[in-house]
């Protein structure tokens, strides 16, 4: 019986996002992205930080060998631009799974545990979330020496605050209903109780917030590494590629345009498909 | 006798998923200088559509007032403009509705609420006004209205909140009022107080009241002729006298039948079997057929018109066949 | 209502506390003995003692801790490594700039975000509404670095009709008030509109979506069968409903904003808060970039106490207690 709810909640779930184009819009973006980082060897026409020959390399329009230009190293931009989609990924996926996981486990902590527990663990919450982000980011990443793992792992360990409100407000629901009730009433511990009932059930919800935060956390990463703090160089990152086109605005602009354009299509994919499977899966949640 | 209010064939849609639904079905009826009408029916019948399109107020999409005529004293409603139809709202129609609380804007102090359209019929000025919504609160016996004036909606009870929305509509001596079950929202106690205070103010305005209810008891109290409305249209017309010593229709007679069991909060008639139809799926022949205890074949074959049963008393009934209207 | 704002201010009272804790937390887990600098042969064990004593380095944990604290809220932040001075006349140089560059930026998201989002919501699912909601999608996407380039590349570079960088013009000051001050403004307005664009594409879509519940309200209805003009119906009774929530999300975009100020103030070499801190960053000023840190934080934890008194001054039904608790 359970099983046959469960079904048709996730395939009723599917049909609503298929006939959604902006959610599928999303969707074939960000799988075309995935896509583009792990072929970028074999799609990409040059190497990612090749020098070529300089200066008659140096700065080279849009146009013939080069389709998007060549930065002040006489490095192929797009080249650049096909690897840099790696860091974006690699970056938006492991720090949005590090701020869920730290995000789940203090907010089933709190929702659970309740009385004065939850009460200190929520106003530290608050006070982190007075916070702003890019300053917490910025103090953490200037008392710790950088290096690309730091930065991914800074990017999750600054942002799992809004979903310790989620998981915490779901448990809250949940903890009163009969089936957890009864769970606790024939004896079953109370950490058997949150990691069987209540975790799989608000599955959902992390994953449509965690989807709609990668985009915040892409952004977050490119604002590093346009201020020179982010990913060391010479990795391509698409950040630090607006950056360095910087100098030179004026007479070689697709330097940092194109960078820029990526990140925008990247964010907006990870933003269309959590629009798309919030409608789809959670229409009452968040609307 | 020339009428204050007079609709024709009023139709009013709305567009839903499943398609064009007729909430009211060439309905109609009129109201006499300083006559009180009830409107009966269950929820769902078209009451609260009718007294929308009276005003020109039904939300447009998905709703519109697709045939018919409304006259006001002989002025077609629905041919006038926007800007001339706002100078008859509140002014010469005003309508009180059923739930004080969300009606009244909480962000505005209740004297504030009636002034504003004190204000903005009778060019009044700010001080001006301010003294005649303070006025109008003393007319429905709100105590201490001068303080009360500013009180915000939250602050008062629903009795206070209903009488406040009254005052307001009364503001401007309009000469016809709807009554939107006025009454239903409020508790039991206050019921009655609030359908005194209407009566004692139409006879001293000499208004005309179109009172809308599900409830005849209410309409026994106060008015002096009765529609009863089901499935968007007028099934029975009478005055008050003739509804309850001789009904015509079958379902006039199982709204009298249920008077005594009626919840004053439950919209619902517990002797008539179903519900009022869907507008999308109309019984063939009479829209009541399908619920009818008297029903024969030829009431599914062709929908009656209204048959004269007796001096100002129709019946949209086989069982009345005669003269019709 | 008294109590009301009391509530709130024992609750940012508190907060603040806390986000001290975390930053005496920060600062110990700071690389480095705050006295590595002393590590010095020509400076003899015994000075070293004494400045240790002298900052109260030589007491237990706890001891420094309230210290500490007590010298933070006095507004004491310490010596910055880098300049040599008081971190609070730094702060004292940069918080009016960076106040102006957000109060500027706040004062036109509402502005643009209230407009765009009325008009989206008196003409919803026409052209207009739809390219905006399309519009604010994008501007959501866009990296605030890389629109800040392009607008420079645009209005500074290819039309020379704004400036780039800096808060005035050099030479400015010879010249009259009118001069001055419309030099000051043309500087304030990329980085302002930079800043703020993000904020206006939220407001508007909120905007839109409030003033589409309020009026469904039946209060609408009311207002209408007074035969008030549609204008008055959605300025008066439906935009006084709307803008209550407003007020929340106007203190929750403070955060928000003032992160974006990093990147707007480094790229347009405004001498605010944040290129402070990323100066500071580069060059290891610990007590600089902390002080900064909590300065910015208190200044969002106002910003929201006030945001919460103006929803409590625009709501009747929370000055009189009922809705409190909400």
């Amino acid at each position: 019986m359970k099983e046959t709810i469960k079904r048709s909640y996730w395939s009723s779930g599917w049909d609503r996002f298929r006939k959604n184009p902006m959610g599928m819009a999303g969707a074939v973006i960000v799988v075309s992205l995935y896509l583009i980082a792990l072929f970028a060897p074999v799609i990409a026409p040059g190497d990612p930080v090749d020098h070529g020959d300089l200066p008659s390399m140096r700065h080279l329009p849009p146009g013939g060998s080069h389709l998007l230009g060549t930065d002040k190293f006489g490095r192929d931009v797009l080249t650049r631009l096909l690897y840099g989609s790696r860091i974006s990924l690699v970056i938006g996926f492991i720090a949005v799974a590090i701020s869920v996981l730290i995000g789940t486990i203090v907010g089933a902590v709190a929702g659970y545990a309740g009385g004065i527990v939850d009460s200190v663990i929520m106003r530290i919450v608050d006070a982190l979330m007075a916070i702003p982000r890019l300053f917490l980011l910025l103090t953490c990443i200037a008392l710790f020496s950088r290096s690309i793992w730091l930065i991914i792992f800074l990017l999750g360990a600054t942002s799992w605050m809004a979903t310790v409100r989620l998981v915490r407000a779901q448990l809250l629901t949940i903890k009163e209903q009969d089936f957890v009730v009864a769970a606790e009433a024939l004896g079953a511990g109370k950490r058997r109780i949150i990691l069987k009932h209540l975790i799989p059930n608000t599955l959902t919800v992390i994953i449509i917030s965690a989807t709609l935060r990668i985009g915040g956390i892409i952004l977050a990463e490119a604002a590093l590494s346009f201020l020179g703090l982010g990913v060391p160089p010479p990795t391509p990152s698409w950040g630090q590629m607006v950056f360095e086109g910087r100098e030179v605005l004026l007479g070689a602009w697709w330097v940092s345009t194109f960078p820029g354009l990526a990140i925008i299509i990247t964010v907006i994919g990870y933003n269309l498909l959590g629009d798309g499977l919030r409608d789809a899966f959670d229409p009452v949640q968040f609307s | 006798m020339d009428k204050l209010l007079k609709v024709e064939n009023l139709t009013t849609e709305f567009l839903t998923s499943e398609g064009l639904a007729r909430a009211v079905d060439r309905f109609s009826f009129d109201i006499g200088h300083g006559e009180t009408v009830g409107l009966v029916g269950e929820s769902g019948c078209g009451k609260s559509v009718t007294a929308l399109s009276i005003m020109r107020l039904v939300s447009d999409p998905p709703g519109r007032i697709s045939g018919g005529s409304i006259f006001l004293e002989g002025k077609d409603l629905l041919s006038l403009t926007e800007k001339e139809m706002r100078k008859i709202r509140g002014n010469e129609i005003a309508i009180v509705f059923q739930e004080p609380l969300s009606s009244l804007n909480p962000v505005f102090t209740c004297g504030e609420q009636i002034r504003e359209a004190i204000a903005l019929h009778q060019k009044m000025g700010r001080k001006q006004s301010r003294e005649k919504a303070v006025e109008m609160l003393r007319l429905v016996k709100i105590p201490d209205p001068g303080n009360r004036y500013f009180s915000y909606p939250h602050q008062m009870s629903g009795g206070m909140r209903q009488r406040v929305m009254i005052a307001m509509a009364l503001s401007c001596q309009p000469k016809l009022l709807i009554a939107d079950e006025p009454s239903t929202a409020l508790d039991v106690s206050v019921q009655s107080q609030i359908m005194e205070l209407l009566s004692d103010l139409r006879d001293a305005m000499s208004m005309s009241i179109l009172l809308i209810t599900h409830d005849l008891s209410v309409v026994a109290q106060m008015a002096e002729r009765v529609i009863i409305m089901y499935a968007g249209t007028a099934v029975e017309e009478a005055s008050v006298k003739e509804i309850f010593s001789d009904p015509g229709h079958p379902y006039t007679e199982g709204l009298l039948a249920s008077i005594p069991r009626l919840n004053a909060r439950v919209e619902r008639l517990s002797v008539i079997p179903g519900n009022v139809p869907d507008p999308l799926n109309l019984p063939s022949g009479c829209r009541f057929s399908d619920r009818c205890p008297k029903r024969e074949e030829r009431c599914f074959a062709k929908e009656p018109p209204m048959f004269v049963a007796g001096k100002g008393h129709f019946v949209r009934c086989w069982l009345s066949e005669g003269q019709e209207r | 209502m008294t109590r009301f704002v009391a509530e709130r201010l024992l609750q940012s009272v508190i907060l603040v506390l806390i986000v001290l804790t975390i930053t005496f937390f920060l600062m110990h887990l700071s690389p480095g003995d705050p006295m590595s600098r002393y590590d010095d042969p020509n400076i003899s064990p015994e000075t070293v003692r004494l400045i240790r004593e002298q900052l109260g380095l030589d007491k237990p944990v706890p001891e420094q801790y309230m210290r500490w604290m007590a010298s933070f809220l006095r507004g004491d932040f310490g010596v910055s490594l880098r300049f040599n001075r008081p971190v609070s006349s730094l702060l004292a140089e940069a918080i009016p700039n960076t106040l102006r560059l957000t109060i500027a930026a706040l004062t036109l998201y509402i502005v643009i975000g209230v407009i765009l989002g009325l008009l989206s919501a008196v003409r919803r699912y026409s052209l207009f509404d739809r390219l905006s909601t399309i519009a604010a999608l994008f501007v959501y996407s866009i990296p605030s670095f890389w629109l800040a380039l392009m607008l420079i590349l645009l209005f500074s570079l290819k039309f020379e009709i704004l400036p780039s960088s800096h808060m005035q013009s050099m030479g400015v000051s010879g010249m009259g008030w009118l001069a001055r001050f419309s030099d000051r403004i043309a500087h304030l307005v990329l980085p302002a509109f930079v800043l703020g664009v993000a904020s206006a594409a939220g407001m508007a879509r909120y905007m839109r979506g409030s003033m589409l519940d309020v009026l469904r309200e039946d209060y609408i209805r009311t207002a209408r069968a007074k035969g008030l003009s549609e204008r008055s119906v959605f300025l008066k009774h439906a935009f006084r409903n709307a803008a209550i929530p407003i007020v929340t999300i106007i203190g929750l975009s403070l955060p928000f904003l003032l992160g974006g100020a990093v990147i707007i103030e480094k790229i347009f070499s405004w001498p605010g808060m944040g290129a402070l801190m990323v100066d500071s960053i580069f060059a290891r000023d610990y007590p600089v970039v902390l002080a900064v840190n909590f300065v910015v934080t208190v200044m969002v934890i106002l910003g929201n106490l006030a945001a919460d008194i103006g929803y409590a001054l625009l709501d009747p039904r929370i000055a009189s207690g009922r809705k409190a608790g909400k």
